[in-house]
């Protein structure tokens, strides 16, 4: 029986120039979840790219040259520290908590004159998701999301993951407002399913012959850009040539959570609307929530910048 | 199964005298990480994860053995090239005497008790033996 090492060995994957983007690309993310200082993150991926293509001109496989993409990343990553501390991370959650209050805090006054907050359970426990889903989003816990066979063949991408997150937390948003009348779990489920339509829609057309060949324009036509613009970029400090990829790749992520947010947010106000008491303080409230956690998503997609 | 253990061990040992290799290739003259695998290789090295270099070239470059600097390259992206610094050369020398005090040592243990041509020949015909 051959063991899985000799598996490896055995296995030969040709290094493509879109192999190199792609890997680059998973271990930047990677290393920018673990909070290394982008300096640093430039110099790796410059590193990573450069040993990936010397590797490719004598012949070799991808896995003699990097073993795996989540290997290569962890093992570069393990002698350097994050450079955001403690303090950072709590200054960045207190200024958030704060931000909610000041909004509630004056929602109250203009519409009730009093700053009496009524603080309900399924309150904070929307809280408590909205937190946990920003943070699994933005850490290594689950390193599949990062490394993903199905992301590297273009089948998903990372816009997906927060898009479902998004439909998720905003489900769990929506059930805590319609929860005097609509049952908890369907409100989720409607939610949910709706961003994994949009998903399932962003997925068909990615392996749809026609939006494929419009990928292959759009990266054609970026490595044109690369060429006139490599002096300038390989001068700086590295990762030159995938830098104009990664950007189209981060564009397309960005214009797949934009639709879903908007009509998420659609779909949440029109719901608020329809309420007996729409300026009542838990809708403001949790409008509020909502736009928070809809702006620190999308920032955590907007910061895929391993290479920017 | 002997020459994966023999594999295992050459990596541990490589393992161990790869910062001294690496600086005596620096020494030589100014080179990029890949150049470095290169060059090893070209010694009959082979690696087991040739990405373990570059944390102990970022490790050195910490410690003032090397300094590291950014060029544009001809042909792809801008390459990271690293040249000797003094401390560097005499950690070499300090590192190089001791290892190879080391290597002889363990040398004379081994060739005063032990004949490798006649160990393997018997080896050999133990193992025919067994088969018979």
């Amino acid at each position: 029986m051959k063991t899985l090492a000799a598996n490896r060995q055995e296995k030969r994957t040709e290094i493509s120039h879109d192999l190199i983007v792609k890997t680059v690309r998973e271990c930047g993310e990677y290393w920018r979840r673990r909070g290394i200082a982008p300096r640093e993150i430039r110099e790796l991926a410059a590193e990573l790219e450069d040993h990936m293509s010397e590797a490719a001109k004598v012949g070799k496989s991808f896995e003699q040259s990097i073993r795996s993409a989540r290997e290569w990343a962890e093992d570069q990553a393990e002698d350097l520290a994050p450079h955001t501390s403690v303090s950072e991370h709590l200054r960045v959650w207190l200024v958030s908590v704060l931000t909610i209050f000041s909004i509630v805090l004056l929602s109250l006054h203009l519409t009730r004159s009093n700053l009496i907050v009524e603080v309900h359970a399924e309150i904070l426990m929307f809280a408590v998701i909205l937190a946990v889903v920003v943070r699994v989003s933005s850490s290594t816990v689950f390193p599949f999301v990062i490394f993903n066979p199905f992301k590297r063949k273009g089948i998903f991408d990372y816009g997906d993951y927060l898009s479902v997150a998004t439909g998720l937390s905003l489900g769990v948003m929506l059930s805590v407002v319609q929860r005097t009348t609509v049952d908890f779990l369907p409100t989720i489920e409607l939610s949910l399913s709706h961003s994994l339509t949009i998903v399932g829609i962003a997925v068909a057309l990615r392996l749809t012959p026609s939006a494929r060949k419009l990928l292959l324009r759009i990266r054609t036509a970026s490595r044109v850009r690369i060429r006139r613009l490599r002096c300038l970029d390989s001068s700086r400090s590295g990762g030159g040539n995938t830098i104009a990829l990664l950007k189209t790749a981060l564009n397309k992520d960005r214009t797949l959570l934009r639709l879903i947010v908007a009509s998420n947010l659609l779909i949440a106000f029109g719901w608020m609307l329809s309420l007996p008491d729409p300026l009542g303080i838990t809708n403001l409230l949790l409008a509020s929530a909502t736009w928070l956690s809809l702006s620190s998503i999308y920032n955590a997609v907007s910061s895929h910048r391993p290479l920017t | 199964m002997s020459s994966e253990l023999g594999n295992e061990r050459s990596a541990r040992l490589m393992t161990a005298a790869l910062d001294i290799c690496l600086l005596a290739f620096i020494l030589e003259k100014e080179r990029y990480g890949y150049e470095l695998i290169s060059g090893l290789e070209a010694e009959g090295i082979r690696f087991v994860k040739e990405g373990s270099i570059y944390p102990l070239l970022r490790k050195m470059e910490k410690d003032g053995l090397i300094a590291a600097r950014l060029a544009p390259s001809q042909d792809g992206p801008a390459r990271k090239y690293y040249k000797m610094l003094p401390k560097g050369k005499e950690k070499l020398l300090a590192w190089s005497e001791s290892f190879l005090e080391f290597t002889g040592k363990v040398s004379g243990i081994l060739e005063r008790r032990l004949n490798i041509e006649d160990a393997r020949s018997e080896s050999a015909g133990e193992t025919d033996r067994n088969l018979a």
